[in-house]
């Protein structure tokens, strides 16, 4: 299920998930059972998802997020929601190389999923929003992207009695506002989170759950090839900002902090859960499978001024990329089909 | 959050016990800041020290505070004299959770 917190178990500061999932935390790293605890350790599901003070959960708002979430109305032209680019059938994103906006305006760059973003401390590739509610109505109001004007979007929504209900009910007192618009979206993309993969019941102890391979290909990605250098963590990143070598013309977070050369071509770490069902990869799609970002990894990629200090050719064997690539699919996943929620008229 | 006031506190007096030129030290570990909040002087300077597996890549955007420190890999420090009153947020560009903020007294 992609939505897997256990309804009711609300904790101060974030809702319980519904599995917690404890690995060993004996050894050091780097070698032998005792090592394998430990790195597992980095990865463990957590127990509850984190929710900010001032826009705390509550099922009203998660419910009346996920109808704007899903509502077309949201945009512009009345015929794109969030989830037109944020498919949950597709993991939360368009499984396009690049999205497609309003009037069918092809963008620069790939949808990312919204799975497991309540983790995230900046959002887009560029990590120009702080917040999913500061990043909520950027592409809402994006002429290329649902090209609708923020205030006309409250008048849309002002005039179904059933959204004003459900606003007052969410939000009491703080009206229905592009605020509180952001709050509610916000609060249903936080409880988008990936569900028990075969990994996770790995690390909770089953040795049966994922190959012998696939165990080779997780101490690979922790240490000859480098992953985890920034893909650590529960959600496989550390939320970091690196140009990895793929060719672009695209500055990346280059716009935003123009004067450090670093941060030309760069982008956000994604996460690597359910990774295998979002191709294309990389922030412009345009590497067809998950073989070819292993073999971009290995290359180095371009090495110039702004590519991360922590790139740099691997010399993976092919058995090692195989390991890596049967490591990668033990993320994915069996998720309930999501119900979309009938709309206020 | 206790602890790193703490450690924020005791550089503090290291510095009022210590000579007259101020240098202190913002350890970086483990994609953070051993401090998350520092209250110096105008002139004072503070020592970045990447301790860290990674590189880093600190900058301030703060309007009249702006400043840059080269990519730092690991082992590697850097000075940074604060010359204006205010506070300064101190960032990672690479990993922009690690923030943080340098209060400059007159």
């Amino acid at each position: 299920m992609s939505r897997s917190r256990r309804p009711g178990g609300q904790r101060v500061g974030g809702i319980l998930l519904a599995a917690v999932l404890v690995g060993g935390t004996n050894g050091v790293a780097g070698g032998g059972a005792a090592g394998i605890d430990e790195l597992k350790h980095a990865f463990r599901r957590p127990v509850t998802i984190p929710f900010p003070a001032d826009n705390a959960y509550t099922r009203d708002r998660e419910r009346l997020g996920a109808m704007l979430f899903f509502d077309p109305r949201v945009s512009g032209s009345g015929s794109m929601s969030c989830a037109t680019c944020h498919n949950p059938g597709l993991a939360w994103g368009d499984g396009l190389p690049q999205a497609v906006g309003h009037a069918m305006q092809k963008l620069s760059r790939r949808t990312p999923t919204i799975l497991n973003q309540a983790w995230a401390d900046s959002l887009f590739w560029d990590g120009r929003a702080g917040s999913l509610e500061a990043q909520a109505l950027g592409p809402i109001s994006a002429p290329q992207e649902m090209n609708q004007d923020p205030t006309r979007l409250v008048d849309t929504l002002r005039k179904l009695e059933g959204y004003r209900t459900l606003f007052e009910i969410a939000y009491p007192g703080e009206g229905l506002t592009t605020a509180t618009i952001a709050k509610a979206i916000a609060t249903f993309e936080r409880t988008v989170v990936s569900g028990i993969a075969p990994f996770a019941t790995w690390v909770a102890g089953d040795e049966a759950a994922i190959s012998e391979p696939a165990k080779r290909g997780f101490l690979l990605f922790n240490t000859k090839a480098r992953c985890a250098v920034c893909h650590r963590g529960w959600n496989f990143t550390d939320g970091s900002f690196h140009d990895v070598g793929h060719e672009t013309s695209d500055l990346g977070r280059g716009v935003l902090l123009p004067r450090l050369v670093l941060m030309k071509h760069a982008f956000k770490t994604p996460t690597l859960r359910n990774v295998d069902r979002r191709a294309p990869y990389m922030h412009n799609g345009t590497l067809a499978t998950l073989r070819d970002v292993v073999e971009l990894y290995d290359r180095g990629g371009v090495d110039r001024p702004s590519r991360s200090r922590e790139i740099r050719p691997l010399g993976l064997t092919s058995e090692d990329k195989d390991a890596l690539l049967a490591f990668l699919r033990t993320l994915t996943s069996t998720d309930t089909p999501v119900t979309v929620p009938e709309l206020p008229r | 959050m206790t602890t790193m006031r703490l450690l924020a506190i005791t550089a503090l007096l290291a510095v009022a016990s210590g000579a007259a030129a101020a240098d202190l030290r913002v350890v970086q570990r483990s994609k953070k800041f051993l401090v998350d909040r520092l209250d110096i002087h105008v002139g004072d300077t503070v020592r970045f020290v990447n301790d860290d597996e990674v590189s880093h890549n600190l900058y301030s955007a703060t309007p009249g505070m702006q400043f840059e420190v080269r990519i730092q890999q690991p082992g590697q420090s850097d000075k940074v004299t604060f010359k204006t009153a205010g506070v300064a947020v101190v960032q990672c560009a690479i990993h922009p959770q690690m923030m943080l903020r340098v209060g400059v007294a007159p």
